[in-house]
């Protein structure tokens, strides 16, 4: 393993916990898409360049346009406070785990070698629509499934005739007014 | 070399799975969520990494972040709701629906 993608797992460790703790919650998305940035970095480092693309553009593009969209339609003064034992907890509970996490890996990994050749297969693009062409239709019908549940839930609630003749009524009202 | 992505991976996944298990506000949950996602994902690569075979688990990368985005959308769409139904992003407040 190099130094760079080192340091880029240490970064994203670091950008993980500041997306994890920080108060300002447009703060905490922008630490998760620069985690996600630097995530694309080591996929391509590792051989993986149609994945990057994907994780830059997808999952640090959209997925935080989604998320500051979310908190833009929450009020400010609505955020929600956080217990403070979680952050004083946190340091020792990572340190236990690092150490088990350490410990449990090398003993289970530690005879792996990368194959140390170049990738299987035609191209990438023989793969996705030659060996996988059936998973790509299940990926259509998920993202339909999404936005159809994200139209389901976001709808909103028909009005009764009641309702349309108040509010027909408040319209008059205010027009009289003036 | 391996056992070093490995150990990052699931130092990943611990910290996603802190802030899902001991956060109060949904989306910041929601954060941890899709940090243990990052952890799935370096696995995956290894695992091509390590036999070779990255085209296939590319392939698989590529489902699994159109799987990770509709699973976001719908999540934060739930969100919005909750935060409409009980006027907080406080998760604990759904505790209380009825019906």
């Amino acid at each position: 393993m190099d130094f760079i993608n080192l340091s880029l797992l240490v970064l994203m460790t670091g950008l993980a916990c500041a997306a994890v703790f920080l108060r300002d919650l447009v703060r905490s998305a922008i630490s998760l898409a620069l985690m996600s940035a630097l995530m694309a970095v080591v996929l391509y480092r590792l051989n993986s360049p149609y994945a990057a693309v994907f994780e830059l553009s997808v999952v640090a593009g959209l997925i935080t346009v989604l998320f500051v969209s979310v908190i833009a339609l929450t009020k400010e003064e609505d955020q929600v406070r956080e217990a403070g034992w979680p952050l004083y907890v946190f340091p020792l509970a990572l340190a236990a785990f690092g150490l088990a996490d350490l410990l449990v890996m090398r003993a289970l990994f530690s005879s792996y070698q990368p194959a140390g050749y170049a990738a299987v297969g035609e191209s990438f693009g023989a793969t996705l629509w030659g060996v996988r062409s059936l998973d790509i239709l299940g990926q259509v019908a998920v993202i339909f499934a999404g936005v159809f549940g994200v139209l389901a839930l976001l709808r909103e609630k028909p009005q009764t005739a009641r309702q349309k003749q108040d509010a027909e009524k408040a319209k008059d009202g205010g027009e009289k007014l003036w | 070399m391996v056992t070093t992505y490995l150990i990052f991976a699931g130092l990943f996944f611990f910290i996603g799975l802190y802030a899902l298990l001991t956060g109060r506000n949904m989306i910041r949950l929601l954060i941890g969520l899709e940090i243990m996602t990052k952890a799935v994902v370096l696995v995956f690569i290894m695992a091509g990494y390590l036999r070779g075979e990255e085209f296939l688990t590319q392939s698989y990368i590529i489902t699994f972040i159109v799987v990770e985005v509709t699973l976001m959308a719908v999540a934060l769409a739930l969100v919005i709701t909750a935060y409409r139904n009980t006027g907080s992003l406080d998760v604990r407040g759904l505790a209380r629906l009825k019906g």
